[in-house]
Order: structure tokens, then C-alpha cells, then sequence
């Protein structure tokens, strides 16, 4: 563990919520408290003034689309773990986030002890997957596979032109993932550290961000905003 | 209409060419003559003199013969070439002048030659011309019964003048035959042609009738009929007479007046016609032919009787136009009645009525042409209607289609709403007045307290995960509950052993039954928890292969089994619960012993169950 606490900012607006976050980082030596914002304006301002290993997010922020915050701050400071505080975990919102820059989430489920464990583990690049975001991204990426025929005038070599496609054993990780096998479990079964799972894991959320991208690109076409 | 207004101007024009170049021509003419008639069968008739036009027919009915005619000229002054013009003299002639034979128009009782359809030109030559004392023309004419023979009066003049006049005759009456002929056989063959692809009577009666009327027009021009008289003479009537009977039953087509019995009296009369004009000439009698005439003006009346009406009583404009050209037509008929026939009177008369019989016809083609463009423009209109109601039909059909899917839509709609209600009311409503139910207690375990919060959460949570996206994956299933549980199982010191397969997509995972599993595992998971006080439980999961393949869940611990002993205070309680959602979504659980010790929950669910 680094002798260096990691610094860690919040954006809540429940002020009930905020404190208790705050009361149980503050007790956690290997975390830092610096930050506690309760809307997205405050947070922004403060964040492009200052620098902090993590970043809560809650997403039903009232100024700013919790996604929208996550946008900018990623682009602010790319080094910035985002990481999003949600009841629910729910997909829809969960890829949404994602898709944003977020890097992992939080449930509001009475285990705010482990927080520290999750911060931690979040710095160190470990990125927290549940099942079902795993099915949704499976189902999504193989769909995709079949359905979208080259760009028909594709000009320019892009970086992001094309949808970027899941290697064999990203596919697999998915897969166990979503069967419910943990970490080391699906490190187990095929044979590689936990450390080269969590990479998979980081790499189909990259993956996921430029895949959004890229539809975004596809449709500004399809619509005319982009040549 | 500018189609009857010039066929109306090409006609006034015609008459008035006509009537220009009948008079002025310094030529003689002589009017009358002295005649031998010598019918077959009978001596001949002394000689008499006879004004001209003189008709063969009209002197010796019904019989062929010969008549010599005698003219005499006056003496010709010598220095201009002199010609004779004759109209018409028929059938055959021989002209001679001063005893010498000058010219023989046509071989003498040829059944072929008929030399009265043409005028001749006849220049005299001088060498037998007398200048001092009168000249004897001599006309040895054969004619056939019926074919209309005799002599026109005889003109006499300078040969230019006679050549005028033989000029004038031809543009009067061989080019208007030529012009004419032509004309009707397009007509006809238009009609007849839309009559093959459409059969309208219309078109048919109206082809048929015009052809016919050009065979007469083109027979005008044959210095040698194709057929030999008797035969060509009535084929010639019958087309005549079959041509003006269709006349009067396309009047009728075109006016759309066409009751049952008057068509049935048309139809007979063309064959009656027919069959009179046939038998007038295989007879070589007159009065078939004359009844059959009285026919066709009757049937003409008829006609005229029905047109009369739609004009004046149903004030139509077709009926106003057929009224007005065939009123042209019979006055001209009436005219030519007069002037032809009485010839005697008026010296040279020229028939009027193929004239008005074309003008006529024209007329009547310009009905079939705007019966056809009629016809075009409805059937247009009606594609079109049909084309609209087709259209119609597919909007309202989906519309109906539409109203039936936004219908089934929020009956779903509903339905899930109100399954979403009783999911809350039933799960986290009741975890929460009991809740409040402990609360109110005021010695209540704080620790009971927690533990009942937990569920409420868990309850929540799992009907929040129910509304997710599953993919038909029931392994997905089992993964969110572990990953739900996990830390508390981590915390009580229970390791999870995980054996799940990959498992065929199940069509009947509806949030409804995804609930039900999650329900009963939590059952099980929280039993284990709380009662068996295991250190180990395994989640398995496979399914069998085969026809009808089974999934089989088992979820078994290490625990202390099921002891009777067992402390639970209503062990039967939750098992008989998990029964009761196994079998409300097809599948069947029972506890069994685990290998070993602790127990064993089972669950069998066939894919495909709904």
C-alpha cells in the first residue's frame, strides 16, 4: 500500500447521504477526505482548481446529469478514478456511466464500511463489474457484430471509426462474469492472475466509451452534423 | 366540338365546288333523242323521240337489251377539233358518226364493262365531220336489267371545252369516290380494329357499316367490275342497303336508347335488307330491291322518331348533333329524289347524297371517337376511385392495426404496472409494517431490528432486479443474488463454491418468475445463513441434456442437515413458501440431505414451461 493516502472528493446533494460518506472516509487513514460538494456547479468549479485521486459521483445530482459530470471531470483530469454512488446498480444507468468515464460504483446498501475497500481497490485499477452489466454488454457487443456493415464512405483512417470488437478472452470474462463467478475465480479458470482480469475488466469499459463514441459519430452522420 | 364544325366546312366548301363547275361551259347540249328500244324477247318498238336522261330500266323493267339512239348535230364548222361528252350511256355502246365507227365504250353485253359509271370523252374527227349539212350520232347501247342503263344528255363543243368538262366531272365525282373510299376504309378499319379488342357492339356496327359504304365508293371507280353482273350488282345492293340498316342501329348505340325489342327489329332488318337486295337481283326484278328501301326509310323513321326525342324531350347534345347531320342527310336525300330523278327537268343534276353520307358518317365517327375517349376517361376515373379506395382500405386497416397494438401495448403496460404494485405491496410494504410493527415496541433487539431492515433492502433490491434485463440467462440470475449476498456470506465466514454452467436461454424468464427464483434462493441462502451454521455452500447448476432438457438448481451446505432437532421456530414454513414459487412458475423443489451432512436445496425447472 502506498504511504501516501489517497485523496478522495464527493458530489452528493443529500446532505445525510454526504456525511456519512464523509464520517467513514475520514476514518479511513489510507483515505483522505478533501471535498464534499452537493451539487455538480460547486464540484466543477472546485475540480478544476485542484487535483484528487478519486471522485464520488452521485447520479441524480439536481443541476447536471450525474453522466454529464462524469464527462467533464474525466476530461479534466483523466487520472481521476470516477467512481458512482447508486442504489441501485441498475444497467441502464450503470453503462450510461460507463459510456461517460466512469471507472466503478458504489451501492447505497448499508456496506458503507467497505468503501475503503472499494476506493482502494479502484485506485489500484480494479474495476468492479455485476452481473447483469455484464449479460447487457455481451448482448450489446454481439449484436453489434452482425448489424453494422462497414461505414459505407468512410473516408478517413480514424481511430474511432469502427466500433472496437471484444478480444476472445474479453468475451470470456464477460461471459463468467455474468454466470457470477468472481475475480479470482474467472482468473482461476483461465489460468491468468487477478490483475490481468481486472485489466480485461478496464479495457471493455474503455471499450465501452469509445463504442458509445463511435455510434455517436455513426449517427451525427446518419444525421448530417458530421461530413 | 371542332371536329363537326370542320367536317360541317368541308362540306359547304365541296357542295360550292361543285356548283361552280357545272355551268358556263360552251358546250351544247342536246336533251333529247330519238330512240329504237329492242328489249330481248320482244320485236323491236318503233322508233320515238325521248328526252334525256333516258332509263333503261324505267322504259323496258326487268329485262336486258338494246337501244339505238339518234341524234342529229348540226354541221360542225371545219378548223376546231370537235369532241362529244358523254355523262353516262350504258351499259355498253358503240358511238358512231355519219355511219363510222368512232369509239365502243365497253364490249357489248359484257357482264363486266359498265361504261355508265364514267363520262367519255369523244373527240370527232374531222375527216367524217359534215361542215355544210347536219351530222347523224348514232349511240348502239346494250343494257343490263337493273344496272342502271341509258343515256345522259348528249354535250357537244370544242374539244378544250369538253376536256374542261370532263375535268370538272372527275374532280366531282371519281376524286370525292377516291377521297371518300379511302377515308371510310380507315374509319372502319379503326372501328373495327377497337371492335376486335373491346367487342362494343358500337364499334362493330359502326366498322362494319362503313366498310361496306366504301365498297360502294370504290366500285364508283372500276372501269371493270370484279364479279360479273348480276352478282356484283347485288352485292353492291345488299351492301348498300346492310350498310344504311347498321346506320340507323349505330344511331340508336350511340344514343344508348336501345330497347330489347327495337334492337330484335334491327337486327332482323339488316338481314331483310339483305336478303331483298340478294333476291332483287338474282330475280332481275325491281321490287325486292324497292321493298327493301321502303324498309330502310321505315326503319329510318324509326330512327329519326328516337333521335327526334332524345333531342327535344331529353335535351341532349349527341342527339341534337345525329339530328342535325342526318336532317342534312335527308334533305339531300330529297334533293337528289327531285333532281335525279327527274332529270328530264333540270338537264344535268348531280346526287347529293354520298356527300351527306359521308358528312354523316364523319359525324358518326366522331361519336365513336368520343364513346371511346368516354369510356377511356371512366375507366381512368374508376382506377383511380379504386386506386383512392385501395388506399382508403390500407389506412384504415392500419389504423386498426395501430389502435390494436397501442391497445395491447398498455394492457401490458398495465399489467406490469399493477404486477409492480403488488410486488410492493406484498414485498417491501409488509417488510415495512413489520418493521414499524418492532419499532413501536420499545424493548425491540436492536440486532433483530437490523436484521429485519436487511430484508426489507434485500426485498427491494431483488424486485429492482427483477426489472433488469436478463436475456432470458437464468445463470445471470443466480450471479446477481450472489452478488447481492456475497458480502454477507463473505462476513459470516461462509465460502461459496460456484458451479454454475453455461445454461440454455429460457423463453418463460419473465421479471414475474425471474422473481420467484430470486425469492426462493434468498430463502435458501438466509436459512443457511441464519440456521444451518455452515462453514461451506456450493451453488450448482446445469442442465440436462435431451429432449426436454431440465435445469436442476442445487444449492447445498455443510451445515448441521436436517436434524429434527432442527431450531428453527417454523421450519416448515419457508420450505412450504419456496414450494408454493416453484410450482407458480412450473417447477419443482424439495430439501434433500447433503452428501455427507448439512442439506440440500433442489429446484427443477424444464425449459420451455411456462
Amino acid at each position: 500500500m502506498a504511504s501516501e493516502p489517497v485523496s478522495v472528493a464527493l458530489v452528493e446533494d443529500d446532505a445525510g447521504m454526504r456525511a456519512r460518506f464523509t464520517r467513514v472516509i475520514c476514518a479511513e487513514p489510507s483515505l483522505r477526505f478533501v471535498k464534499g460538494a452537493a451539487n455538480a456547479g460547486e464540484l466543477l468549479a472546485w475540480f478544476s482548481e485542484n487535483q484528487v485521486d478519486v471522485l464520488l459521483v452521485d447520479l441524480g445530482l439536481p443541476d447536471l446529469p450525474g453522466r454529464e459530470v462524469i464527462r467533464r471531470c474525466s476530461r479534466m483530469q483523466p487520472a481521476c478514478a470516477v467512481m458512482v454512488i447508486t442504489m441501485f446498480g441498475d444497467e441502464a444507468n450503470m453503462l450510461d456511466a460507463f459510456a461517460a468515464g466512469a471507472r466503478g460504483y458504489l451501492l447505497k446498501d448499508g456496506t458503507e464500511h467497505d468503501l475503503a475497500t472499494h476506493v482502494l481497490s479502484l485506485h489500484a485499477g480494479g474495476s468492479p463489474m455485476s452481473p447483469l452489466i455484464a449479460r447487457q454488454l455481451l448482448a450489446r457487443w454481439q449484436a453489434d457484430k452482425p448489424a453494422r456493415p462497414a461505414a459505407p464512405s468512410a473516408p478517413a483512417p480514424a481511430v474511432h471509426e469502427t466500433p472496437p470488437t471484444l478480444s476472445r478472452r474479453e468475451l470470456e470474462v464477460l461471459d463468467l462474469v455474468a454466470r457470477g463467478f468472481t475475480y479470482p475465480e474467472i482468473a482461476g479458470r483461465m489460468a491468468v492472475s487477478v490483475t490481468t482480469v481486472q485489466t480485461h475488466v478496464r479495457n471493455i469499459y474503455g471499450k465501452l466509451d469509445v463504442h458509445n463514441r463511435t455510434e455517436a459519430v455513426y449517427e451525427a452522420r446518419q444525421i448530417g452534423l458530421l461530413p | 366540338m371542332t371536329w363537326q364544325a370542320a367536317c360541317a366546312a368541308l362540306l359547304v366548301l365541296s357542295l360550292a365546288a361543285c356548283h361552280a363547275a357545272e355551268d358556263t361551259a360552251p358546250i351544247q347540249r342536246f336533251d333529247t333523242a330519238e330512240v329504237t328500244l329492242h328489249p330481248d324477247g320482244s320485236p323491236p318498238a318503233p322508233p320515238r323521240t325521248v328526252s334525256l336522261r333516258h332509263r333503261w330500266d324505267s322504259a323496258s323493267p326487268g329485262v336486258s337489251g338494246e337501244a339505238l339512239y339518234r341524234i342529229a348535230l348540226p354541221a360542225l364548222p371545219a378548223g376546231t377539233d370537235h369532241a362529244l361528252w358523254l355523262e353516262a350511256v350504258g351499259n355498253q355502246a358503240a358511238v358512231r358518226v355519219n355511219g363510222t365507227l368512232v369509239r365502243q365504250l365497253g364490249r357489248p353485253r359484257s357482264p363486266f364493262d359498265d361504261a355508265g359509271k364514267f363520262g367519255h370523252l369523244v373527240p370527232l374527227p374531222a375527216a367524217l365531220l359534215h361542215t355544210d349539212r347536219p351530222n347523224l350520232l348514232q349511240l348502239d347501247v346494250t343494257a343490263q336489267a337493273l344496272r342502271g342503263g341509258g343515256l345522259s344528255p348528249v354535250g357537244l363543243g370544242p374539244l378544250a371545252a369538253a376536256e374542261a368538262e370532263r375535268a370538272s366531272r372527275l374532280q366531282r365525282d371519281q376524286y370525292a369516290a377516291a377521297a371518300y373510299g379511302t377515308s371510310m376504309l380507315l374509319m372502319g378499319g379503326l372501328s373495327l380494329g377497337l371492335w376486335w379488342r373491346q367487342r362494343v357492339p358500337l364499334y362493330g356496327c359502326f366498322g362494319t357499316a362503313v366498310l361496306l359504304g366504301s365498297l360502294r365508293q370504290f366500285d364508283r371507280l372500276l372501269p371493270t367490275a370484279p364479279l360479273p353482273w348480276p352478282v356484283w350488282g347485288g352485292l353492291m345492293a345488299v351492301s348498300y342497303g346492310v350498310q344504311l340498316a347498321l346506320i340507323a342501329r349505330f344511331v340508336l348505340l350511340a344514343l344508348d336508347r336501345q330497347p330489347r325489342w327495337l334492337a330484335t327489329v334491327q337486327r332482323a332488318v339488316v338481314w331483310i335488307v339483305a336478303v331483298l337486295a340478294a333476291s332483287s337481283f338474282a330475280l332481275g326484278r325491281r321490287w325486292p330491291w324497292d321493298g327493301a328501301l321502303w324498309l330502310l326509310w321505315a326503319a329510318g323513321m324509326v330512327c329519326f322518331a328516337v333521335v327526334l326525342r332524345s333531342a327535344f324531350v331529353e335535351r341532349r347534345a349527341i342527339a341534337w348533333v345525329v339530328l342535325g347531320a342526318g336532317s342534312l342527310l335527308l334533305a339531300t336525300g330529297l334533293h337528289d329524289l327531285i333532281t335525279v330523278r327527274s332529270a328530264h327537268a333540270t338537264g344535268l343534276g348531280f346526287p347529293l347524297t354520298p356527300h351527306a353520307l359521308f358528312f354523316f358518317l364523319l359525324i358518326l365517327a366522331g361519336l365513336v371517337v368520343e364513346r371511346y375517349s368516354r369510356t377511356e376517361r371512366e375507366h381512368k376515373a374508376l382506377n383511380e376511385e379504386l386506386v383512392h379506395r385501395v388506399a382508403e382500405r390500407e389506412r384504415q386497416l392500419g389504423e386498426a392495426f395501430e389502435a390494436l397494438r397501442r391497445q395491447k401495448e398498455e394492457q401490458a403496460v398495465l399489467k406490469e404496472r399493477q404486477r409492480i404494485m403488488r410486488e410492493i405491496h406484498d414485498g417491501v410494504g409488509s417488510q415495512l409494517v413489520g418493521l414499524l410493527n418492532l419499532v413501536t415496541h420499545r424493548d425491540t433487539d436492536p440486532e433483530q431490528l437490523t436484521e429485519h431492515v436487511q430484508m426489507a433492502l434485500d426485498e427491494m433490491r431483488l424486485a429492482v432486479d427483477s426489472l433488469q434485463p436478463v436475456h432470458s440467462d437464468l445463470a445471470t440470475v443466480l450471479a446477481t443474488l450472489r452478488y447481492r449476498l456475497q458480502p454477507r456470506l463473505k462476513a459470516a465466514g461462509i465460502e461459496v463454491l460456484w458451479d454454475v454452467d453455461r445454461l440454455p436461454p429460457l423463453p418463460q424468464l419473465s421479471p414475474e418468475s425471474v422473481l420467484q427464483v430470486q425469492r426462493i434462493l434468498l430463502e435458501a441462502f438466509t436459512n443457511v445463513l441464519k440456521h444451518a451454521r455452515a462453514t461451506q455452500v456450493v451453488m450448482h447448476a446445469h442442465c440436462s441434456d435431451g429432449a426436454a432438457p431440465v435445469i436442476e438448481l442445487r444449492l447445498s451446505d455443510n451445515g448441521v442437515g436436517l436434524a429434527p432437532s432442527d431450531p428453527s421456530p417454523n421450519p416448515g414454513r419457508g420450505v412450504a413458501n419456496m414450494r408454493t414459487r416453484a410450482e407458480a412458475i412450473g417447477a419443482r423443489l424439495w430439501l434433500e440431505p447433503g452428501a455427507g451432512r448439512g442439506a440440500a436445496v433442489v429446484l427443477e425447472w424444464p425449459v420451455g414451461t411456462a
